[in-house]
C-alpha cells in the first residue's frame, strides 16, 4: 500500500514498515535464541516475565528474529482482547484485539508484528505483557506440537 | 479457549488461477459469489498456470463475523508480514516469504462487489506486487494502436481528468492512476517489460463535474482515503474503451503550467526514471532483492520510451487535444 505525502515524491510509511526500532535484546526461549528489535523497553521487560531469558552475546546471530512496533493510533483495555489464531502451513497469525497483531512464520522463525502503546518509556506496561505472553503461548504450541515445522530448532 | 482458525482447513470450494499483472494468482474461497467477483476482475489464467506454477495463493474464508461492514481501514507490515483491514468485518494476513494471503470476511462483506473490486482486490494485490516481481507505479496509462503511453504526476496535477479526456478522443484507458509493470518474455523470447491495469473505477474530484456533464447523473461518494470524488467505471460512465495490457513506448510527467495554454517537451530518461522510482516503497530486510527488483523494472519500461514534460494550463478537453497532437506528431 502506498501512499503519498503533500510534497510529490516522498512515499509515507503508510504501513509502518519503516518505524524505527532502536532497542534490541536477544533471548534464550524453549531452547531456541530469539532476538527480539522493538521501540518499546515495555516488551523487552515483558519478554523477560513471560520467560524469555536475556543473553548477552548479541554477536551470535539468532535462530528466531522477531520485530515488534507499537501501533501509535489508539488506546487499549488490556482486559477487553482475546487472542484469535490462524495457522497454516508456514504461519501462524495472531489477532490481539483490535489493532494488535503478530505472525510467525514457522520455516525462517521470523516474526513481527504491533502493539498498541501510548507511551513508550512506559516499562511495566501490562498490556505488554499480556501481548508478549499470547505470543509466548501460541507460538510455544505449535513449535512444541510440530516441531518439525521449525527447521531450526 | 480462543477460536483458532486453520487457514487449510478453510473450506475451499473453488479453487482458481487468475492473472494479476500477467502473473497467475490461485484464488481460493468458500463463497462461490467471491469466486465469481475475482473471475469477473481477473479474468481466467488457467492457461497460465499450465505452462507456470502460481506466484502467490489469496485465500478467503467467508464467515460469520461479529463485525459491521462499516468502513475500518488499517495497514500495517513489518519484514515479510503484513495485515490488512478494510472493514470491522474482515482481516488479511499476509506472509510475503511465502506469498501466501489468508482472510476471513463476513458473507454481506463478500457480497460487496464495489467494495471488493475498487478496494480489496486492488489492496490485496498492491501489497503482493513486490513479492511476485510487479512494480506499481503512480501514472496513469493510456493506449493506442498497441503503443502505451504512461502520464505521471503527482496528486492534483490533473491526471485522472486528462486520462479520461484522452480516452474520449478515442485512447483505450488502461488506468488513470496506478499501472503495474511486470516483465515477461516476447515472440523472440527476450524480454520485456509490459503495463497491466485493473478495472477499477475511475476516481474524479467533485470539480470534474464541470468538464465532464456525463458526471450530473452520478453522486460522490467518500472514498477509501476519506477524499469526497465520483467512483466510476469509464466505460460505463464515458463510453470509453478499457484495455488491459499494454507496452509503454512513451513516458510523459504532467506539470500545471502558469500561463495558459500547453506544452510537450522531451526529457531525459533518468528524470522520467527518478519520479516514477522515487514514489516506490522503500522495502528492506529480506525484501529488499524484491525493491530493487521493482526499481530496476521501472528503469528498462522507461528506457525503452521516449520521454516528455507536458506541461498546460488549460481545459482538459484543449489539454487532451494538445497532447493527442504533439504525440502523433512525435510517433
Amino acid at each position: 500500500m502506498m501512499d503519498r505525502n503533500e510534497h510529490r515524491g516522498v512515499p509515507t510509511d503508510m504501513m509502518h514498515r519503516r518505524t524505527r526500532l532502536p532497542f534490541c535484546k536477544r533471548f534464550l526461549w524453549l531452547s531456541v535464541s530469539v532476538t527480539i528489535q522493538t521501540d518499546s523497553t515495555a516488551i523487552l521487560r515483558a519478554a523477560e516475565s513471560v520467560g524469555f531469558l536475556p543473553q548477552s552475546d548479541l554477536a551470535k546471530e539468532s535462530q528466531m528474529c522477531w520485530e515488534i512496533a507499537t501501533e501509535p493510533h489508539g488506546t487499549v483495555h488490556v482486559e477487553a482482547w482475546v487472542s484469535k489464531v490462524t495457522v497454516d502451513n508456514h504461519s501462524l497469525f495472531l489477532s490481539m484485539g483490535d489493532k494488535q497483531w503478530f505472525a510467525f512464520d514457522f520455516e525462517s522463525g521470523e516474526g513481527a508484528g504491533f502493539f498498541t502503546s501510548s507511551d513508550l518509556r512506559d516499562s511495566a506496561n501490562p498490556n505488554a505483557t499480556k501481548y508478549l505472553s499470547e505470543i509466548a503461548c501460541h507460538v510455544g504450541n505449535c513449535l512444541l506440537d510440530k516441531p518439525e515445522r521449525n527447521g531450526r530448532s | 479457549m480462543p477460536a483458532v482458525a486453520f487457514a487449510e482447513t478453510a473450506l475451499a470450494l473453488s479453487t482458481q488461477c487468475l492473472l494479476f499483472a500477467g502473473k497467475p494468482v490461485l484464488f481460493r474461497t468458500n463463497s462461490p459469489q467471491l469466486a465469481k467477483y475475482a473471475r469477473d476482475y481477473l479474468g481466467d489464467g488457467g492457461n497460465v498456470i499450465s505452462a507456470a506454477p502460481p506466484h502467490a495463493t489469496i485465500t478467503v474464508h467467508v464467515c460469520e463475523s461479529e463485525g459491521s461492514c462499516e468502513s475500518a481501514p488499517h495497514f500495517r507490515a513489518r519484514g515479510n508480514f503484513a495485515r490488512a483491514r478494510f472493514t470491522l468485518a474482515d482481516s488479511f494476513w499476509f506472509n510475503l516469504r511465502t506469498r501466501e494471503v489468508f482472510g476471513t470476511c463476513s458473507p454481506e462483506l463478500a457480497d460487496d462487489r464495489r467494495r471488493w473490486q475498487a478496494y480489496i482486490f486492488p489492496a490485496l494485490l498492491g501489497i503482493l506486487s513486490a513479492s511476485i516481481g510487479v512494480a506499481p507505479v503512480h501514472a496513469a496509462c493510456l493506449v493506442r494502436d498497441s503503443r502505451g503511453v504512461l502520464v505521471a504526476g503527482g496528486s492534483g496535477a490533473g491526471k485522472s481528468t486528462l486520462t479520461i479526456a484522452m480516452a474520449k478522443r478515442g485512447w483505450g484507458l488502461l488506468s488513470d492512476d496506478w499501472t503495474y509493470l511486470s516483465a515477461a518474455k516476447n515472440a523472440a523470447g527476450r524480454e520485456v517489460a509490459e503495463a497491466w491495469g485493473l478495472p477499477v473505477p475511475v476516481k474524479l474530484l467533485p470539480d470534474a463535474s464541470i468538464f465532464f456533464p456525463e458526471l450530473h447523473t452520478h453522486a460522490v461518494d467518500v472514498s477509501l482515503n476519506g477524499e469526497i470524488a465520483y467512483e466510476i467505471y469509464p466505460n460505463e460512465c464515458f463510453g470509453v474503451r478499457q484495455n488491459l495490457r499494454c507496452s509503454v513506448t512513451t513516458v510523459v510527467l504532467l506539470e500545471r503550467g502558469t500561463r495558459l495554454g500547453c506544452s510537450l517537451v522531451p526529457i531525459g530518461h533518468n528524470e522520467a526514471t527518478n519520479h516514477l522510482q522515487v514514489e516506490v516503497e522503500p522495502l528492506e530486510g529480506s525484501l529488499a532483492c524484491s525493491y530493487r527488483k521493482q526499481l530496476d523494472l521501472i528503469r528498462r519500461t522507461v528506457e525503452s520510451a521516449s520521454c516528455y514534460r507536458f506541461r498546460f494550463n488549460d481545459h482538459p478537453e484543449r489539454a487532451a487535444q494538445a497532447l493527442d497532437d504533439a504525440l502523433a506528431e512525435m510517433s
